[in-house]
């Protein structure tokens, strides 16, 4: 079994063992402060190379040290500039000491002004301060002379990306031994909101253990459900499972007709008006035609409607599909129409696509995609304007002034998926 | 030591010009204004390959996402993990690397539509699985190149500003941040980044001088991607991950050594490596010596065999380095030139920064600080040397007379005596000093509660976008302390924005 002392990774309790590496990860083995002596007397070279072979604080380290030290720094120039700051920002009295300080300062006798050009911010000049220069030796110290060169021991860049949040791991390790174990990235529970109306769509239980949602408003219940399959016709594609076929394959230059069905899920019956352009966008231009833009998609109701009516369900919901019969692929008319659901027939003519001899086709270039604006128009029931108007009033929304008649409206895209051409 | 006193000079002028800045310290400031904790503000290091990100105060950022065209599938597209699947063949051509990255300079073929939907993608993502907060409620600091494309800036800004309800983005340029993390106030900026190298002078935070050129990382992979197809077989699959791990773990290892062995022509077994390449569909390893991989990179950036005639645009890193400093004061370049910081992807490949270092070192050497080379030259200015060198000194002793003779002398001695504890500033000495890199930098900067140049206010931007910010330059010369990481002033006072130097 692995166990963390085989990396040389030591533990003291079992519990917080991120913390416990952050911990390790800051350790600072020397101490800053304990340098700074040591080093202010002469940066004479040898006394350098010594101290920084000895060791090379790590960046974290680095980072601390030119933290404090730009501390120091602007807090030096600050008590020198607070009294000429206290001046410009109050101009009361104290602005004759100002105008004194403008024009009189060229004699250099107020004691004042050169005090503060004498404390200009300075660069770090030590380790202490977190100077790090870069030497030769500095470079090659990794690279010991017993340690064979070995291809497979140094790290991918895909591992050391891994090594972020960096304080705990080692971005810049240079074998994969010196990789530091991660932990894993948490996962959250998100509530989303609406952008437009700040309506939480989304909202999960506050227990941890629980995978449930609070409110959940899910797109697929507003919108309709679509799906797409080819037009029976003797010859012709095969209609694809229920998961849909990932590689069906269109001829070019033919023209192939499919079905579109659009599922209501609201309890309204819905006016549906879909637009695409006439050629797709993108590096291929495929023909796409729909023959019938414009229709109308019956209410949903209950499930128990279709069994409690059967002599409704069963003739005029899911058996009213006319087949073959020519007069449904003309522009202009629905293909099929149930309970609430309705088909349209779209008809793609796929570009072929031409490749000379040493180009390679790029992924999913011969994917035939189709952009299409849906556009739903509904009127809902009176119940329900009181009952939205009230949940915009209670939200602070409300706009004096606006009748609501009930009409809504939706408009979004959509992109088909087709099939791919052949070649 | 020269410069400050010529500023302080300049300042000292009898001219009254308005007080140099209005501070306001922050405990002296309404107690509106600071009421209620301000979160930690969000830092994003946003570079055509990568984004990194995390929060302030921290040393290090908490992810690195790169730009991959894994990152643009749709969700729940996994045929990556198929069996058999494998990525389409890419070349060394034109557009190598175009999925890896979120812009390119040329902006002919960059979809700014496609950027702001990878961008807001990778943000959201970053936030909802590294960060874990609520996005937008803290204000966001964004390090950037100093030269950024312009609809891509306005692209970036307009999607964050929109998909979330940041109440400002601050603009950090990145060279100045790798400076403040490397603990100096200036320096010579090397980025090696992916399209371009940037080499940028900074002087008291200020950028000074900025030149480019297109050997940078994109380069190398390009010829080293072209180097690898001609020991591999058509089996082989190639695309710019490999190369990159190629370079990469090549380079982790070998340093120094190998580099010296490539110029004595030495190749010795243990120089081989033997990789197991992905290919399509059998297995064979692939042998080949390292030191073949140095020399692919170092030819890629510094053309030792050119025949020194280069496009402005393609100029070596040693002469892009030294035309730079030779382009700036004479003071400026003392102090620029011992603080040489390595910043951006390319800086990590194997020995590049100690190459190009012994090349600028060799080309200083013979090349001095002149401008003009030639053997007509050389000759004429023998003579003026000597020439000079006989009035060098009286002439100087007359200046030094002068600076003397006037009342700044009770302050001289005084400045004197204030540093003659500290050291002098360490000059003229080819020296590389190490960054905690951009992010690093911009984290400390913002812990410390210093104001950027570029703060953009939501409303302002969205009602007018990039061109809302005021054109006039006057307004980074109106606080010039803040190259002194001065006092932070209230951003209620601000009354209009600026783009300071990406305008």
């Amino acid at each position: 079994m692995w166990t963390s002392l085989d990396i040389g990774i030591s533990f003291s309790n079992p519990q917080g063992i991120r913390s416990q590496m952050e911990g390790k990860a800051a350790n600072p083995q020397i101490r800053p402060s304990s340098l700074k002596h040591e080093y202010l007397d002469g940066p004479d070279a040898e006394s350098k190379n010594d101290l920084a072979q000895l060791q090379k604080p790590t960046d974290h380290q680095r980072f601390n040290a030119l933290k404090s030290f730009y501390k120091e720094q602007l807090l030096a120039s600050d008590t020198n500039q607070s009294s000429s700051a206290l001046d410009a920002a109050f101009s009361s009295p104290s602005s004759l000491a100002r105008l004194m300080n403008l024009y009189g300062s060229s004699s250099g006798a107020l004691g004042r002004k050169t005090n503060k050009k004498a404390s200009v911010m300075r660069e770090a000049l030590t380790q202490s301060e977190g100077l790090q220069i870069t030497s030769n030796e500095a470079q090659q110290a990794p690279q010991s002379k017993d340690q064979p060169f070995s291809y497979d021991d140094t790290p991918t860049p895909s591992q050391l990306d891994f090594q972020y949040p960096s304080p705990i791991g080692n971005p810049s390790a240079i074998v994969v031994s010196q990789l530091k174990p991660m932990p894993t990235i948490l996962r959250t529970k998100r509530s989303k909101r609406c952008a437009a109306c700040k309506h939480i769509l989304v909202k999960p239980e506050l227990k941890v253990t629980s995978t449930r949602y609070r409110i959940k408003l899910v797109a697929l219940n507003y919108i309709p459900f679509v799906s797409l399959k080819p037009v029976p016709v003797s010859g012709g594609l095969l209609p694809s499972g229920p998961d849909g076929d990932p590689n069906v394959m269109l001829s070019a230059g033919k023209p192939s007709q499919w079905i579109l069905t659009l599922r209501n899920p609201l309890f309204e019956s819905v006016n549906v008006s879909l637009g695409s352009p006439s050629v797709t966008p993108g590096k291929h231009g495929h023909t796409v035609t729909i023959l019938c833009p414009e229709f109308t998609i019956g209410k949903n109701g209950d499930v128990w409607d279709d069994a409690l009516k059967p002599e409704m369900g069963l003739a005029k919901s899911d058996t009213q599909v006319t087949l073959g019969q020519g007069g449904e692929q003309v522009a202009g008319k629905v293909y099929g129409r149930g309970r609430n659901w309705t088909s349209i027939v779209v008809e793609v003519i796929p570009a072929s696509i031409v490749k000379g001899k040493d180009e390679a086709m790029e992924e999913d270039e011969d994917v035939v995609e189709v952009p299409v604006r849906v556009r739903l128009e509904w009127k809902v029931t009176d119940e329900q304007v009181l009952e939205d108007s009230r949940a915009r009033r209670k939200a602070g929304d409300v706009e004096e002034g606006e009748a609501d008649d009930g009409s809504r409206e939706l408009a979004y895209w959509m992109v088909l998926g087709i099939g791919r051409v052949g070649t | 030591m020269d410069n400050r006193r010529g500023l302080s000079k300049s300042e000292n002028a009898a001219t009254p010009v308005t007080p140099p800045a209005r501070y306001v310290s922050s405990n002296l400031s309404t107690p509106g204004s600071t009421f209620g904790k301000e979160e930690d503000a969000v830092i994003f290091e946003l570079t055509p390959r990568y984004i990194k990100a995390g929060i302030e105060g921290e040393s290090h950022a908490q992810c690195r996402v790169a730009f991959t065209p894994d990152a643009s599938r749709r969700h729940g597209d996994y045929r990556t993990w198929l069996p058999g699947y494998h990525r389409a063949n890419e070349g060394p051509e034109s557009l190598w690397g175009e999925a890896y990255e979120l812009w390119r300079n040329d902006l002919k073929d960059v979809d700014l539509g496609l950027l702001s939907n990878k961008l807001e993608r990778v943000v959201r993502e970053i936030y909802n699985t590294r960060l874990l907060v609520d996005a937008g409620n803290a204000r966001l600091v964004l390090v950037i190149q100093s030269l950024i494309p312009h609809p891509v800036l306005s692209t970036v800004l307009q999607t964050l500003f929109e998909r979330w309800s940041f109440p400002s983005i601050t603009l950090l340029p990145a060279p100045a941040t790798a400076i403040v993390s490397a603990g100096l106030r200036s320096g010579l900026v090397i980025d090696v980044g992916w399209e371009e190298t940037v080499v940028t002078a900074v002087y008291e935070f200020r950028e000074v001088r900025c030149l480019r050129t297109t050997r940078a990382t994109k380069l190398v992979t390009q010829n080293v991607a072209k180097w690898a197809q001609s020991i591999l077989d058509a089996h082989h699959r190639l695309d710019l991950n490999l190369v990159e791990e190629l370079i990469r773990r090549v380079g982790l290892h070998v340093l120094q050594q190998a580099a010296e062995e490539t110029s004595h022509g030495a190749s010795s077994d243990k120089d081989r490596i033997t990789l197991d390449w992905p290919t399509t569909n059998f297995t064979k390893p692939i042998s080949f010596n390292h030191a073949d991989v140095f020399r692919v990179i170092h030819e890629s950036l510094l053309d030792p065999e050119g025949d020194g005639c280069h496009d402005d645009e393609e100029l070596p890193l040693h002469k892009l380095v030294h035309d730079c400093l030779l382009a700036l004061p004479l003071d400026i370049r003392g102090i620029c030139i011992s603080r040489l910081v390595f910043i951006g992807e390319g800086s990590d490949m194997p020995s590049v920064p100690t190459t190009i270092l012994r090349s600028l070192n060799e080309l200083i050497k013979a090349q001095g600080w002149t401008e003009v080379l030639g053997q007509k030259v050389r000759k004429r200015r023998e003579g003026l040397t000597e020439l000079a060198q006989t009035r060098a000194q009286p002439v100087d002793a007359r200046h030094d007379d002068v600076m003397l003779a006037e009342t700044l002398l009770t302050e001289e001695r005084y400045i004197r005596d204030k540093m003659k504890h500290l050291q002098p500033p360490i000059q003229s000495v080819v020296r590389q000093v190490d960054s905690l890199g951009s992010w690093a930098g911009a984290s400390l900067l913002t812990t410390l509660k210093v104001k950027s140049f570029v703060e953009i206010q939501r409303e302002r931007f969205l009602s007018h976008g990039l061109s809302g910010a005021s054109r006039s330059v006057e307004v980074s010369s109106v606080q010039p302390r803040m190259s002194t990481l001065g006092l932070r002033s209230k951003p209620a006072e601000r009354t209009s924005w600026t783009l300071s130097g990406w305008a």
